[in-house]
């Protein structure tokens, strides 16, 4: 909200600089955004520049058409000339006057100069160039009664800081000039004027023969009050009121349209004004919209409206949408000379619903939707009727029609001073939580053990102790909170170890080059097309958002493959050819139970040189075994064993990738080259490789840590084999074989060659195979181990129909 | 050196044929002869052997120094990766509370309205509940907008004393330049008898002291938040300026760095923890804000285009 700062001094001393204000409400709880200077610039030098005048003769200028000469008293012993550009001005006019040396809101300095030959000691002023409207026809005219000389800053804010500030939605009580005002003489300790009077004539003629007043739906408007207002004239507001109006930031329209949003800003209280005339029957009705019941506002847009909407209606229909907007046909207009004023109060969430459903929000409706104070009705409309009659000249018919629903409520709480210790840390003077509280207009008994605290009828807020302790808290100072550390009790902090385990895992695939991506976890609904999936897929089916920012968005992912892919798009598009990255993140599967499942996932995707860009060419090819090698890395530090199938997923090349399973069966993921016709629907011209694995099943599988197995006291021996098998039987197949023969003597077998080729058969091929063997009790013969060796070549003779390679 | 071995003490060497003739040799000459002999022939032996060593050395010398290459060139590549600055940010924040005993926990992106707002104190006609701000998968179940939900569940879990942070994805109905609809957050929750405000601000000052450095001081600013009371927002003086103001941190001197406060009482009354016993502080920390101000990057959507010339320089 912006306050002008001479408007807030209205209701409250200031005696610090406004930047210490500022930081003092920031600090206090009541951000201020910033404070910007509107007007002419504000120092005094430059304030006495700025004058009334009186224009004593108003010539046509000698050489030019469309200048008038002036001679203008500005109060000193000669009256000046100055040269004058507007078409209205004339002779007997009160205008404001610069003179020389006179800085303007917009910096230029104003001059003695010479138009058209004519000296010119000043410049008449419009109200544009004071920034009070955004364009002037000519000069503005001051009333007559203001004298020559008198300082304009005086008469009106010519000049003026404003404070735009941040209210939390629970202080509604600060959304007015008076409830700022009273919340900065609270925190900065001066006394403020609660008392409200705005005395002003009534008229013999009760406000009952006019209107009268039903609220159906009191549970949706706890207060609605009336007043009529007859003969107002339609004019534009004074000086004054034009620059409160539009330093708040809002447009001066007319005095009677100005007077209900100068009360609104002042006391924060909405108030409405009908044409009495286009009100049928009489009568106000406050009831819920009928279904379907239409209306078009004062934004000129139609609305269809539903029955959770409350309306203010006359005997016929619809006339305004309650607290949100007014309607276009009861409008006032420059015409109307009579009018009923509603001050009303409705109900927060109701009002909130209604600008939820019909995406519209004004002024009026963010002060009802935070809840207002209905004790505010009466001195709102008192103020207004007020300023009718001293600005629009009219009279106001004798009475209120206030219909109340809901009695007037003051909350009572308990406040134990020592649990605003046992909260705050610190230890608050009895005194001076009275003290706040009061300031803060509190009512507070203290019967010698615990305080009871009436809270004020505008701080709805207040309902509880630690209401109380927080407000306590934040006058005190929360900078008066000396801070300490918790001592921290049994227990201890640490990561668990899947935790730890998802950090190696990150540092394994950041080691092995990968560079980590985090993509949204939501894409598009085409996703499964653009890989492939088949109809039936489960991965099709992921958990849909229902109010989606953009289609792209709409579907929760159940694969990190498509993120993976997208971003390899967008940066190969940029030229960022080598993408080798890696998500660790969750998938979304709907499931029977309320939340769907989620399970983190890690998924690697590598495409462009691997090693590449390098002067030292070396061999690098991005393929089915590089992405295993990353994969195994991972099995390695997690001490897990994975089985890899040959299986067809549909975004993967059909004979290079596989499916990885745990030695239990379990599924853990897929591995391989990404299919070219995925590869080209991402516009991937390089060869891409990717894996994904379900981090969970992985981290069960795998044994944690390494067990210690003696290595050092006895050698390993080592021996080379080449057998020869049908090119159909996997490497896997024979090395499981050679296992299982080799027992526990055989500590590992590694795969160092293939051979395919004119050397063995046609439809075979030569693995050759290294063995180790070890003992942990002894060292092993040459004749122990050849002996063993023969079992192993006669079980894959046996059962893989492999042979010896002479 | 070899014909000079040969001329020497070759088969046809004056020493060797010498030494060979030395039965030829009166008895009483013999020994002397072959002892001198034997002396000739090993000073030749070593002179040899050491022009042969210094031949040596020169010609590994010659070689070596015509042997050179350009030590300017790039070594042979070894892969570098990168983790995403939101991770590395995340670990850091998590070791700090770590470090001050705080336990990790996590808990579901998809969430109930009951966790992510009913039991933080957040009632149906709060207007972060709408369609307009919060991701709906259906009524009842949305995507969490804060960590916050893992603090209930926590609580529903285990007594006091509660000592976790909570880091994980959030996600809010909202992109332009300074929100994504995808972000991430640590939320910290200690519960226990005795905690005080002014442990929140203890805490969350040696948090921004391990994470801005040293010399950063910390300033509390009430707030409003549902589900704690009173509530705090929380700046961290400028790493830049140091407090004298500069464009960071629009000549303010601080930047906010977090929303916190004390449990409210409410919400202990949805894990029925007794609030006359113990009492508690809540915090929330965006991860990206914290990254973004440590590391000087001025755009948000960085985080998640996952262009790599931005990834490559964390």
């Amino acid at each position: 909200m912006k306050a002008p700062l001479s408007w807030l001094r209205e209701y409250v001393r200031i005696d610090m600089g406004v930047e210490e204000l500022a930081s003092r409400l920031a600090l206090t709880g009541t951000e201020v955004e910033r404070v910007s200077d509107v007007g002419v610039p504000g120092d005094e030098e430059n304030l006495k520049r700025f004058v009334v005048g009186k224009i004593v003769e108003c010539e046509r200028h000698p050489d030019a058409d469309k200048l008038s000469v002036c001679t203008v008293d500005i109060g000193e012993e000669e009256p000046r000339i100055i040269v004058c550009g507007a078409p209205n001005v004339a002779t007997g006019q009160t205008v404001a006057v610069v003179l020389p040396g006179g800085i303007m809101p917009d910096g230029t300095r104003i001059r003695d100069a010479k138009l058209r030959g004519v000296p010119s000691a000043g410049m008449i002023l419009s109200e544009a160039e004071l920034g009070l409207a955004a364009k002037s026809p000519g000069t503005m005219e001051l009333p007559e009664d203001w004298t020559a000389g008198e300082l304009l800053i005086d008469r009106f804010a010519i000049s003026d800081k404003v404070l735009e500030v941040e209210v939390t939605p629970n202080r509604p009580d600060c959304l007015s000039i008076r409830g700022l005002a009273r919340e900065i003489a609270a925190v900065t300790g001066v006394p403020f004027d609660e008392e409200m009077v705005f005395p002003y004539p009534v008229d013999a003629r009760s406000v009952e023969e006019d209107i009268a007043i039903e609220v159906r739906d009191p549970d949706l408007c706890p207060r609605y009050a009336g007043r009529v207002i007859r003969g107002v004239t339609t004019a534009e507001s004074p000086l004054w009121m034009k620059a409160c109006i539009s330093h708040a930031g809002m447009r001066p329209v007319s005095n009677v349209v100005d007077v209900t949003n100068y009360v609104l800003w002042s006391l924060g209280q909405p108030l409405h004004a009908f044409d009495l005339h286009t009100i049928r029957g009489g009568r106000i009705i406050v009831r819920r919209a009928y279904p379907g019941e239409e209306l078009t506002t004062l934004d000129n847009e139609h609305r269809v409206l539903t029955d959770d909407m409350l309306v203010i209606a006359d005997a016929e229909r619809a006339s305004v949408i309650a607290g949100v907007m007014g309607g276009l046909d009861s409008e006032i207009t420059e015409h109307t000379t009579d009018i009923l004023l509603e001050g009303a109060i409705f109900s927060g969430p109701s009002i909130m619903r209604t600008e939820g459903a019909l995406g519209l929000r004004s002024e009026a409706s963010t002060r009802y939707e935070k809840g207002l104070d209905p004790e505010m009705v009466p001195p709102a409309l008192d103020m207004a009727c007020r300023l009718f009659v001293e600005l629009c000249g009219g009279t106001v018919s004798s009475g209120t029609v206030d219909v109340r629903t809901k009695p007037p409520s003051r909350r009572r709480t308990r406040l134990r001073p020592s649990r605003v210790a046992q909260v705050l840390g610190v230890e608050i003077l009895r005194s001076e939580i009275v003290e706040i509280l009061s300031r803060l207009g509190c009512s507070v008994d203290d019967d010698g053990e615990s305080l009871t605290v009436l809270a004020p009828s505008y701080r709805g807020d207040l309902e509880r102790e630690i209401d109380l302790i927080e407000e306590i808290c934040r006058v005190h100072g929360l900078e008066q909170i000396p801070p300490a550390l918790p001592a921290r009790r049994s227990g201890r902090g640490g990561l668990t170890e899947t935790q730890a385990r998802l950090r190696l895992i990150e540092d394994q695939l950041m080691g092995a080059g990968l560079s980590q991506v985090i993509t949204y976890s939501f894409r598009d609904e085409k996703w499964p097309d653009r890989l492939r999936l088949e109809p039936g897929d489960p991965r099709r089916t992921g958990v849909r958002i229902a109010n989606p920012l953009s289609a792209d968005q709409s579907v929760m992912r159940t694969s990190l493959l498509p993120g993976l892919l997208a971003t390899a798009e967008s940066n190969v598009a940029v030229r960022e050819e080598r993408v080798h990255i890696f998500e660790l993140g969750r998938v979304y599967q709907p499931s029977e139970s309320v939340l769907p499942d989620e399970k983190t996932f890690a998924a690697i995707l590598v495409t462009g040189e691997w090693e590449g860009d390098s002067w030292l060419r070396s061999e690098s090819v991005v393929d089915y075994y590089l992405i295993k090698g990353i994969v195994e890395r991972i099995c390695k530090v997690l001490h897990c064993r994975l089985d890899y199938q040959p299986a067809w997923e549909p975004f993967l090349h059909p004979g290079r990738s596989a499916v990885v399973c745990a030695a239990d069966g379990r599924r853990v993921g897929w591995l391989g080259e990404i299919h070219p016709l995925v590869l080209q629907e991402y516009d991937l011209r390089a060869p891409a490789v990717a894996a994904e694995v379900d981090v969970s099943v992985l981290l069960e599988v795998s044994s944690g840590t390494g067990s210690f197995k003696d290595l050092l006291a006895y050698p390993v021996v080592e021996q080379d084999l080449a057998l020869v098998v049908d090119k159909s039987v996997p490497a896997a197949a024979v090395m499981a074989c050679l296992q299982r023969a080799g027992g526990a003597l055989l500590e590992d077998v590694a795969v160092f060659d293939l051979y395919e080729g004119d050397q063995v058969p046609v439809g075979r091929k030569s693995l050759a195979l290294r063995l180790s063997f070890r003992a942990p009790d002894r060292t092993l013969s040459d004749a122990e181990v050849n002996e063993l060796r023969q079992v192993m070549v006669r079980k894959v003779e046996e059962e893989l129909g492999g042979r010896l390679r002479a | 050196m070899e014909a000079a071995r040969v001329r020497f003490l070759g088969r046809k060497a004056e020493l060797v044929l010498l030494l060979r003739t030395i039965s030829e040799l009166p008895v009483e000459e013999r020994p002397e002869v072959g002892r001198v002999g034997n002396l000739v022939r090993k000073a030749l032996e070593g002179a040899l052997e050491t022009r042969r060593g210094e031949l040596e050395d020169q010609e590994l010398a010659q070689g070596l120094s015509t042997d050179q290459i350009d030590v300017s060139l790039p070594g042979r590549r070894s892969p570098v990766g990168h983790l995403h600055l939101v991770a590395q940010t995340q670990r850091e924040i998590e070791d700090i509370f770590i470090g001050m005993g705080y336990e990790v926990v996590t808990g579901p992106e998809v969430e109930t309205e009951y966790y992510n707002f009913e039991a933080l104190n957040t009632p149906a006609d709060h207007p972060a509940r709408s369609l307009h701000d919060t991701f709906f998968v259906r009524e009842g179940v949305v995507l969490r907008t804060q960590t916050s939900p893992v603090q209930v569940r926590s609580m529903e879990k285990q007594r006091p004393p509660v000592y976790v942070i909570a880091p994980g994805k959030t996600y809010r109905r909202d992109s332009d330049a300074t929100h994504t609809p995808m972000f991430h957050q640590v939320e910290g929750l200690v519960v226990d008898e005795g905690i005080t405000l002014a442990h929140l601000k203890g805490t969350l000052e040696t948090f921004a002291r391990a994470m801005f450095g040293a010399d950063r001081k910390v300033r509390l600013r009430p707030h409003f938040f549902p589900f704690t009371e009173p509530s705090v927002e929380v700046d961290v003086s400028c790493m830049v300026c140091d407090g004298a103001g500069c464009r960071l941190c629009k000549r303010s001197g601080w930047l906010e760095i977090l929303g916190a406060g004390m449990v409210d009482p409410n919400v202990f009354g949805f894990v029925d923890y007794d609030p006359e016993i113990y009492t508690g502080f809540a915090f929330g920390v965006g991860i990206e804000r914290v990254a973004m101000l440590k590391h000087g990057v001025n755009d948000l959507r960085l985080f998640f285009e996952n262009d790599l010339r931005f990834l490559r320089q964390f």
